[in-house]
Order: structure tokens, then C-alpha cells, then sequence
């Protein structure tokens, strides 16, 4: 269990885990709220 | 002879930072430039134009299918979500060119500031933030014993917590450059032989 959690922490494994994470938010982002050109301001 | 160089590079600093200053926070300037070429994106006949024409080549494709089938569905999606688009367009008070497409005001002028201030502003700090936090987590690792391991292999806990801290960078940054710690001092840049 150590050794697989280590290896989840490499940079290259977390990176991809991230990433995946920042991804995934910013596609959630434009789903919700799409075609922003400008800050919305209330 | 080093020393007074050196006291001129912090004079230097000193002046470029406070003219940076003043320029950003106390010669503002109104930049309205004049859009005559531009208009409300509302009243740009271009722009109704634009809306039209994307919706009816929706509306072409759409005679295509049969109501009921899953593409039909699609574009009918697509026509609400152009309509939707053109009508925040025009909402937003964005200027059109004469072809009938947005644009962005970059003037830095604060009625328009949604525009690109803003996001500027919030994309700076954003990057500022990762940044920041790298750093920060590159100076923890290298007080480390294994200070190349914990580059490869990263500490999670650490990291969530640096970069958890990591929002108030600006003030941070600013705390670090007053107290000397957020530059290198000139004896420790390596020089290349001259």
C-alpha cells in the first residue's frame, strides 16, 4: 500500500491526476456557463 | 567599487518598483479612446445579421431529420444556445466592428474593465498562485535531507498545504521582497567566466 501511494506521488502520475482534475473543472466551467467573452458582471 | 554597484542596483530597484507604482496607481490616465468605428453589438444591424444567418444554416440542417430523431434534437439544442450567445452578446454592451463580430476593449478603462482588466487581473493571479506555490514548495524541498527525492517524488500532504496557503501570494511576495528573502543575493547567481 506505501509503495502504491510513493507511486501515485511521482510527478509524472500526480501531474496527470492534476491536470485531469483542472481539466475536468474547466470543461465543467464552460458546460455550465458557456461561450464566456467577458467577465459576467452583476 | 562592488559595493557601491551593488548600492546602485538597489537604488535602481527601489526606483523602478516605485515608478511601476505610480504609474500603475497614481497617473491614471482616461484612455476613452473613441470607437467610431465601433457599436453597440445591439444596435449593429451586422451583428443581427450574423444571428440570422448562423441560425438559419441550423434550421437548413436541421429539414434534414425527422423531428423526433436524436440529431434533430442536437441542433435544436444548438439554435437555443446560438440565440442564447447572441442575445448575452448583446446584453453585455459589447462594441461590434462593422462585419458584425465582438470585440474586446484592452484601453484598460474601467467601463469596460469585465472586458479584459478583469480576467487579466484574475489570470495573473492565478499563475501568481502556481507560481508562488512551486516555489515555495521547491524551497521546502531542498531544507530536505533528500532534497532531489522530494522534487521526483513529491510530499502530497506538503504540497495540498502550500498551496492551500498559497492565496495571499501578492502579500507574501511583497513581505519577501522588503525583507530581502525573495531575490537571491548577487553572490549566490553563479557568473559564468568573463
Amino acid at each position: 500500500m506505501n509503495d502504491f501511494l510513493k507511486y501515485l506521488s511521482t510527478a509524472p502520475v500526480l501531474m496527470t491526476a492534476w491536470l485531469s482534475l483542472t481539466t475536468s473543472f474547466i470543461f465543467f466551467i464552460n458546460f455550465i456557463y458557456p461561450d464566456a467573452l467577458t467577465f459576467p458582471v452583476l | 567599487m562592488k559595493n557601491k554597484i551593488s548600492t546602485l542596483i538597489q537604488k535602481l530597484k527601489t526606483f523602478i518598483c516605485l515608478s511601476f507604482f505610480s504609474i500603475t496607481f497614481f497617473n491614471i490616465q482616461p484612455a476613452n479612446a473613441e470607437f467610431n468605428n465601433l457599436k453597440l453589438c445591439k444596435d449593429s444591424p451586422a451583428f443581427q445579421k450574423r444571428l440570422k444567418s448562423s441560425v438559419k444554416k441550423l434550421e437548413n440542417r436541421l429539414t434534414l431529420y425527422t423531428p423526433e430523431s436524436k440529431e434533430a434534437g442536437y441542433l435544436q439544442k444548438q439554435i437555443e444556445q446560438t440565440k442564447a450567445r447572441f442575445e448575452r452578446y448583446g446584453n453585455a454592451n459589447l462594441l461590434c466592428g462593422k462585419e458584425g463580430l465582438p470585440r474586446i476593449i484592452a484601453t484598460g478603462q474601467w467601463d469596460r474593465a469585465n472586458e479584459f482588466v478583469i480576467p487579466g487581473i484574475i489570470f495573473l493571479y492565478i499563475t501568481g498562485w502556481i507560481g508562488w506555490v512551486g516555489r515555495k514548495y521547491l524551497r521546502y524541498a531542498s531544507t530536505t535531507k533528500n532534497s532531489f527525492e522530494n522534487e521526483i517524488i513529491i510530499n502530497v500532504p506538503v504540497a495540498l498545504t502550500i498551496m492551500n496557503s498559497g492565496f495571499l501570494w501578492p502579500i507574501e511576495a511583497w513581505k519577501e521582497f522588503a525583507s530581502g528573502d525573495l531575490l537571491a543575493p548577487e553572490d549566490e547567481v553563479t557568473k559564468s567566466p568573463r
